[in-house]
């Protein structure tokens, strides 16, 4: 069932699907966990996404077909129906104000909703973890009511604020940091979600759960949220 | 106080790199590392530093330092025309710095980035196991005039060395063709006639060209393959977004994408684009992933243990 492919002289990459599906990144969480704790140095990255694990291997310490054959062996050892209960539940608290979410009420007249309701379905399910990327501690997580799908933005913005939580498709995400965006952003999570010099630095893996939780702006003050100027 | 080699000028861009940070791309956290992997491994070899001390690369040049100790370095990669107290040097040499010597580089005459190495390695602050700056990253930072980068004063010199990297080693930047590329990732969902434009026509490099990506012009690749779900970039992944133009992704990428690649230049090939001007003519040969690999393996052997020695400097 899985597909492994090789890329350049020490990368290679396993393929598990060929469209996105969000449960599937349960199981990948799990193999890409087990690679490394089996594997060790032997491989020097690996990188769980939508529907692969990229691995780049350390070509003095093992050949292509031999890991080849160690994948395999790894991953027919796993259920392919994993357990869905695994997987940390990674719960953030989120300030859906207009002061810290620009798009929040053009957002819910979009969707045809009031912004109360708008919240409450962003705010009652259960997402995964699909994939980390873009940039630093930025958490792909699927996947979103069809009922709250917004487009991205046609023009990126420059300047995204930190703890952003914003929509494109029917995906959500949380800016770890300031950075450029094109997302549609509804509300902000004032917890520090990249620091390098934390252990871990980020609380996502691939295959975690993640709720949002509503917080007032007290709340979101008295955790160190922060209120940008040009949000206002 | 600190004892070092002072920066005067730090020019367009001066960053600290080793062979890239590992281990951490799960987390979103681009490699980095030296952008030409070839000349900054030399640079370390002729001092039998360790692979992954901590070098200096230099971007384009004009700049400028003074030795506040006595220290021998090593300066290999693009030719910047280096002086020591305005005598023309040797490029892929090893010297000697004494107190208050300056150390000059022009304008790169050829080449992007020249690396400056110091026995047993600049010190740096490492940051999740390598002192690589990757900007984009707000890992390390670009250096500034005046910043002074610390040496290990009680071994960073050895008066009997005078090495130099044989000739056979040292790549003309301006005559680097073609690259070499091994057919990977999507490359099947191209047609027959993409691939063959992308393997026949000449590129150029375009100015939009960095330590993340480069950009190429020339005959554009327009296809209609659908993006797909985004997967783990490899260095040197050949992306062909729908505009035709492709981006080839080097040292600083982001760690996951999702346009379709029609291949991935091989490791070699890699050091040598990020040597590229823009406007540098590129062609690109198919080459099998087998045959890049021996010539990895042979390269990797070759820095790891250090069997073939550098030759004697003539100068």
């Amino acid at each position: 069932m899985i597909r492994i492919e090789a890329v350049s002289e020490n990368t290679l990459i396993i393929y598990f699907a060929d469209s996105i599906q969000a449960e599937l990144s349960v199981f990948i969480g799990v193999i890409s966990q087990q690679l490394k704790n089996e594997l060790g140095d032997k491989l020097i990255e690996v990188i769980p996404s939508y529907t692969s694990i990229f691995i780049q291997f350390d070509i003095l310490r093992i050949d292509l077909p031999t890991l080849s054959k160690d994948i395999r062996a790894i991953a027919d050892t796993l259920d392919t129906e994993p357990d869905y209960s695994v997987g940390k539940l990674i719960e953030l608290p989120t300030w859906y104000h207009s002061d810290v979410a620009p798009d929040l009420k053009a957002a819910a007249q979009h969707s045809h909703l009031s912004v109360e309701e708008f919240i409450s379905i962003h705010s009652n399910k259960e997402y995964r973890v699909c994939a980390i990327g873009f940039a630093p501690g930025f958490a792909f997580l699927g996947s979103v009511d069809s009922r709250i799908e917004l487009p991205r933005h046609d023009h990126p913005k420059a300047k995204v604020s930190r703890g952003s939580v914003g929509i494109a498709g029917l995906q959500t995400a949380v800016y770890p940091q300031d950075s450029p965006g094109g997302w549609q952003i509804i509300g902000n999570c004032p917890l520090s979600l990249f620091d390098p010099d934390k252990e871990p630095m980020t609380p996502f893996q691939v295959g975690d759960k993640v709720r949002f939780h509503p917080i007032s702006k007290s709340e979101f003050l008295a955790m160190d949220g922060q209120i940008q100027q040009e949000n206002q | 106080m600190a004892h070092g080699l002072k920066i005067i000028k730090a020019g367009f861009q001066s960053l600290i790199q080793d062979t890239g940070r590992y281990g951490v791309g799960h987390h979103g956290l681009s490699q980095g590392g030296a952008a030409d992997e070839h000349a900054s491994r030399w640079a370390n070899h002729l001092l039998q530093n360790p692979v992954n001390a901590p070098v200096l690369e230099i971007a384009l040049g004009m700049a400028e330092f003074i030795a506040e100790t006595q220290m021998t370095i090593a300066i290999t990669g693009a030719d910047m025309s280096a002086e020591i107290n305005g005598t023309p040097i040797h490029n892929w040499s090893t010297h000697q710095l004494q107190p208050n010597d300056r150390l000059t580089f022009q304008a790169a005459r050829s080449g992007n980035y020249a690396y400056l190495a110091v026995i047993a390695g600049f010190m740096a602050k490492a940051q999740l196991g390598s002192c690589s700056t990757v900007m984009r990253n707000n890992i390390g930072k670009k250096l500034e005039d005046g910043e002074t980068l610390e040496v290990r004063a009680e071994h960073c010199y050895q008066s009997d060395i005078g090495l130099m990297t044989p000739f056979r080693f040292i790549p003309d930047y301006t005559r680097i063709q073609p690259l070499t590329a091994i057919e990977c990732y999507q490359n099947s969902l191209f047609s027959h006639d993409l691939r063959a434009k992308f393997f026949n026509q000449t590129f150029t490099v375009s100015k939009q060209s960095n330590r993340m990506g480069c950009q190429l012009e020339g005959p554009r690749l327009n296809h209609s393959i659908p993006d797909q779900p985004s997967e783990g970039i490899a260095c040197g992944a050949i992306q062909i977004p729908a505009s035709g133009q492709p981006v080839i992704l080097m040292r600083d990428r982001q760690t996951i994408g999702g346009y379709p690649k029609i291949g991935c230049l091989t490791r070699r090939s890699i050091s040598l684009l990020a040597q590229c001007r823009a406007g540098t003519d590129l062609n690109f040969e198919s080459v099998t992933r087998e045959q890049a690999t021996k010539e990895w393996i042979r390269f990797e052997r070759y820095f790891a243990k250090k069997t073939e020695a550098p030759c004697r400097s003539s100068a």
